[in-house]
């Protein structure tokens, strides 16, 4: 049984908005496409069955296997269950605990999405780094959270760079030193503290970033996660502040795609069907 | 809807076999599609992935018949019981169970699919609360079930899941320390207030605001307050079980009440 409170607002809203806030349209009409695609080699294709397949894979996740990277980035579902896909294919490498180069995710990544672009590992790398030594090996752990944060949150995480920059420019514009009065012979030059590398005050960041929440045209972390992440230290840092949303437990259980932390390398393998 | 997805191989193909056209045509393939955007519409589920696949999992299992309880469930869980499309649902579901075969010639709701239908509908219900509804709503096997019963055993089903889990909540509430187990004055206080609450009819309008009046924060409050205040003589501890026991108990009292009305 659905439970009431959730289902309520589904009915506030116009049927077009209701099929737009799940991609229902484009999910269908995806379907067709790949139905008549799948017909060209296999004419006795019976439909009902096909697009049975279809969506129950797409339900379980396992549909964005060898599809184009546009298709995988078209919705969140595709994203977020894009990167589950990862963990499920390669989480053996992550039980032996080994360490890999950018550049060997990127291939790994390519074997089930071939033209996935080298430019969105490496922003993960970024986050993993904390945009640092970008040549340094990487644990399968550390990536596979980054990965995800990266990937299924890129507007969100797009525009708060852009914030983030224009608060750290302001900061760093040149200033007279300010003389503080005080008696008489202790008279200090008060300098501007901040280096770039401290990164920006983090109530004054949280208050830029409010109005990105609660927007339908992209996803967002949940504004309890992130006050929680920017109510807890006085400044941050960028990457620091995307460390922490892919460290964060109570995010990864709001796009609810990957287990936790404690979970991820648990577990029997889960049988793949596409 | 249809003329978006025009074919655009339509030239190359057509000398070979039949068109794309013809082709979703025969399969009625834009029909299905119709269909589940309908039903989609209607029922506006949380997670339309599952209910898609769902719908093309029952279309594909349309031919074994043996499932139908599974597919009245499915029908019957598709939007939650305070949605008008909910009735279009249990009158498609008590289609669905007439097909039952009772004998050679004879199809339709009896005693033992409608059990059947009851039971997995309550499935995740205690089994002490279960076992208490279904003395009440159960009807004898070879009983046939008209649809109003039908009607009223499925709505009874559906507000008392909701019952149990709102009584759990509230137990939660009331267990202050979160210890798993509240204070016994705190949890019949509330209860009681619930039982005076629930025993007005339908038909007293005064009896109603009073009820909502009773239930209402302010004078919960005054209530749990002086229970509170009782306290010091130590009344011992209700569990979690034993609260949602009672508390069924009395939605329960009521259920044969409002059954009798609708035989």
């Amino acid at each position: 049984m659905t439970s009431l409170t959730n289902n309520d607002d589904n009915f506030a809203i116009s049927a077009e908005k209701y099929l737009a806030k799940y991609n229902i349209i484009a999910c269908l009409e995806d379907s067709i496409t790949q139905l008549l695609e799948h017909r060209e080699e296999n004419p006795k294709v019976v439909p009902s069955k096909f697009l049975c397949e279809y969506f129950c894979s797409l339900r379980d996740g396992n549909h964005t296997m060898f599809r184009e990277f546009s298709y995988i980035r078209s919705t969140p579902h595709n994203r977020a269950s894009f990167v589950a896909l990862f963990w499920k294919c390669f989480r053996q490498i992550g039980k032996k605990g080994d360490l890999l180069s950018i550049q060997e995710y990127h291939s790994l990544i390519g074997l089930i999405c071939p033209d996935f672009p080298f430019k969105l590992v490496q922003k993960t790398a970024r986050i993993v780094l904390i945009d640092d030594a970008l040549d340094c090996l990487i644990s399968f752990y550390d990536f596979i959270y980054a990965f995800q944060v990266q990937f299924y949150y890129e507007e969100f995480l797009e525009k708060t760079f852009d914030i983030y920059q224009s608060q750290l420019q302001s900061m760093q514009s040149p200033r007279d030193p300010v003389i503080v009065p005080t008696s008489g012979e202790n008279v200090k030059i008060h300098q501007n503290p901040h280096l770039p590398s401290d990164g920006v005050d983090s109530m004054h960041f949280f208050r830029a970033i409010y109005p990105l929440l609660n927007r339908v045209d992209y996803s967002m972390p949940p504004e309890s996660s992130l006050r929680e992440i920017l109510f807890n230290v006085p400044r941050i840092s960028f990457y620091g502040f995307l460390m922490s949303i892919a460290k964060s437990d109570s995010i990864n259980a709001h796009i609810g795609y990957l287990p936790e932390k404690s979970m991820l390398l648990e577990g029997v393998d889960v049988e793949l069907s596409s | 809807m249809a003329d978006r997805r025009k074919p655009t191989g339509n030239s190359i193909q057509e000398s070979s076999q039949e068109t794309e056209r013809q082709f979703m045509d025969k399969y009625n393939v834009n029909g299905m599609l119709k269909d589940v955007l309908t039903k989609l519409i209607a029922n506006r589920p949380d997670d339309p992935i599952r209910f898609i696949a769902n719908y093309f999992e029952a279309i594909a299992l349309d031919d074994q018949p043996e499932d139908i309880v599974n597919r009245a469930l499915q029908v019957l869980s598709l939007t939650h019981y305070s949605r008008p499309v909910f009735e279009t649902n249990v009158i498609s579901a008590f289609d669905i169970l007439s097909k039952f075969k009772i004998s050679k010639k004879l199809h339709g709701v009896n005693g033992v699919v409608h059990t059947q239908l009851l039971k997995a509908l309550c499935k995740n219900m205690p089994p002490a609360v279960q076992v208490k509804l279904f003395k009440k709503i159960e009807c004898s096997e070879h009983e046939a079930v008209p649809f109003t019963i039908f009607r009223s055993t499925i709505f009874t089903c559906c507000v008392l899941t909701d019952f149990i889990s709102m009584a759990g909540n509230l137990f939660f509430t009331l267990d202050v320390q979160k210890t798993g187990n509240a204070d016994k004055n705190l949890c019949t206080s509330t209860l009681d207030q619930l039982k005076t609450a629930l025993s007005s009819s339908k038909k007293d309008v005064k009896r109603i605001m009073e009820s909502s009046y009773n239930l209402g924060p302010d004078n919960l409050y005054k209530v749990l307050d002086k229970a509170m205040s009782k306290n010091a003589s130590q009344s011992g501890l209700y569990n979690h079980d034993e609260f949602i026991m009672d508390a069924c108990e009395i939605f329960l009292s009521k259920v044969s009440l409002f059954l009798k009305r609708a035989f």
